[in-house]
């Protein structure tokens, strides 16, 4: 008599495909922040009047 | 990385012993950290006596897991101290500084620490057989065994994070958080092979908790030896 | 001193290749564990289980954690920064997939042995683990000085090393000689054919995965060490 436990499975497939999924969101989303940060850095440590023309 | 021999530098031993010493004399000055964690353990021995029902579990067979959760605690408490005292005016420069290798710094205060726990245990047991109403029997001294084994264990793991966690912003959350993972297997040998040798049962039942305590003695207490060096900004 | 017109170090990256194909991978493979492969007799469906649960555990506790131990050995050695990123992005991975193990494991244990929990040796050494990089996470978040953060770290990777064998061997004797209840033995030596496919599949996805999570957050590391960096420099 095979037991009719198929909803664990499902709930187990979708607790695994949720977790991976925004555990790989949260990298993306921390590194997005981060280039903003360095970008901002780059631009506050640029001279404004030593720009070269045409960069 | 050993330091040039000195001829009349004290031997790693020897230096150990000394700053041991010094700790230990600076502690019992002021005897406020020893007596905290000294109640500490005495009321948690009490308190957990109440939070079961006695009925239904006698006394006797809750008093090894309560003993040696209690211990862990108060070890934690008394771990706290380790080395707050040199954070003050960087006083751990002056170690430093001396002739002696890094390793009998951290056998030094493991020591302190040591005999620190030791007195803890040396009231907190008697305390816990007349609480829990333990029969006195062959059985207690192997108690006592068991707890040197344990406090061997806690000591070396505990002075290893004590000297990250005090580094570090929120040392006193750290330290247990760092620490009790390690405490595991101490609690289980503990209290597994002391539960078994006070019920009377044989040795032989007790012997594979007793050879887990201690073959975790040694590996830790090499392991935190060599890794210590590493924790001191130099 | 850099100007702005000289490119980072590393490519500007919008599109992650490797992680999107790993993804693909793993939604191919919970397809075919799902709908393509036959459910076992005596288990039922909730076997399956068994495909994400299984392999995470065999990523996450022996690839991610060996790797951030053998990273952290390597460190305190050779005092190279990026063997201290590997080390950290490799524990945070590895929570991630240990997670997903602890999630998923009462699921299936709930199904077999009829209780969420049974402090079976590997489930309970899981947890331990669980806890000890949640430890090495907070330490890190702990300590400002980035030299004395990779060492502490490491000493720490290290030690944990050490200590998962004795849980682990700690609890396997406390249950062989507190035996409980197993109403069913979990995984069956001989699984059919099919059923070995889908386990191998689900294994290789998963590595693939932890391959292209490890290399972003090591250029996570990466990043926000060099801002980090930068941020010094302006004062």
């Amino acid at each position: 008599m095979t037991p009719d436990n198929g909803g664990f499975a499902t709930a187990a497939y979708i607790i695994t495909a949720v977790v991976y999924l925004s555990y790989a969101l949260s990298i993306k989303l921390r590194e997005r922040r981060i280039r903003e940060r360095l970008a901002r850095l780059d631009a506050s440590a640029r001279p404004p009047s030593s720009r070269p023309a045409g960069a | 990385m050993k330091e040039p021999h000195i001829s009349n530098a004290p031997g790693t031993l020897a230096a150990s012993w000394i700053i041991a010493r010094k700790d230990l004399a600076i502690e019992f000055r002021t005897r406020t950290a020893f007596l905290s964690a000294l109640v500490f353990a005495l009321l948690g021995v009490t308190i957990f006596y109440f939070a079961w029902d006695a009925t239904a579990v006698a006394a006797a067979d809750l008093a090894p897991g309560v003993l040696w959760v209690i211990f862990t605690f108060a070890g934690l408490l008394g771990l706290q101290r380790s080395f707050g005292s040199e954070l003050a005016d960087r006083a751990i420069d002056g170690l430093l500084g001396a002739p002696i290798s890094r390793e009998s710094i951290y056998l030094g205060k493991a020591l302190a620490n040591l005999v620190f726990v030791s007195g803890i245990l040396a009231v907190t047991i008697p305390a816990v057989v007349l609480f829990y109403n333990l029969p006195l029997g062959p059985g207690i001294g192997a108690l006592a065994g068991i707890a040197a084994l344990a406090a061997v264990g806690l000591v070396a793991v505990g002075t290893l994070f004590s000297a990250m966690a005090v580094n570090t912003r929120m040392a006193e959350l750290l330290l247990p958080m760092l620490s009790l993972p390690f405490f595991v297997p101490i609690v289980m040998g503990a209290a597994q092979s002391s539960a078994r040798l006070m019920a009377g049962r044989p040795i032989a039942e007790a012997w594979p908790w007793l050879r887990i305590l201690v073959a975790f003695d040694i590996v830790f207490v090499t392991a935190c030896t060599l890794a210590f060096p590493f924790t001191l900004d130099e | 001193m850099t100007t702005a017109s000289e490119p980072h170090p590393l490519p500007a990256l919008r599109r992650d290749f490797l992680l999107g194909a790993a993804l693909l991978a793993v939604a191919g493979v919970f397809v075919r564990a799902l709908l393509f492969t036959p459910i076992e007799a005596r288990q039922g469906a909730a076997q399956k289980i068994l495909y994400v649960h299984a392999t995470s555990a065999i990523v996450g506790l022996y690839l991610a954690f060996g790797l951030m131990a053998i990273a952290s050995l390597l460190y305190l050695w050779l005092k190279d920064a990026k063997l201290d990123r590997v080390a950290e992005s490799s524990a945070e991975v590895g929570l991630c997939y240990t997670t997903v193990v602890l999630a998923t494991g009462p699921l299936w244990g709930k199904t077999i042995w009829g209780a969420w929990w049974t402090w079976d040796a590997r489930l309970t050494s899981t947890l331990f683990l669980w806890f000890i990089i949640v430890a090495y996470l907070l330490l890190r978040g702990a300590v400002e000085e980035p030299g004395r953060r990779a060492r502490y770290s490491a000493v720490l990777g290290i030690l944990a090393s050490l200590l998962v064998p004795f849980i682990h061997l700690s609890v396997y004797l406390f249950r062989t000689l507190h035996p409980m209840p197993i109403v069913l033995k979990p995984s069956a030596p001989s699984m059919p054919p099919e059923m070995q496919l889908t386990f191998f599949s689900a294994l290789l996805a998963f590595i693939l995965l932890f391959a292209a999570l490890l290399r972003a957050r090591y250029r996570m590391a990466t990043l926000r060490d060099l801002a980090a960096d930068r941020e010094q420099e302006h004062g």
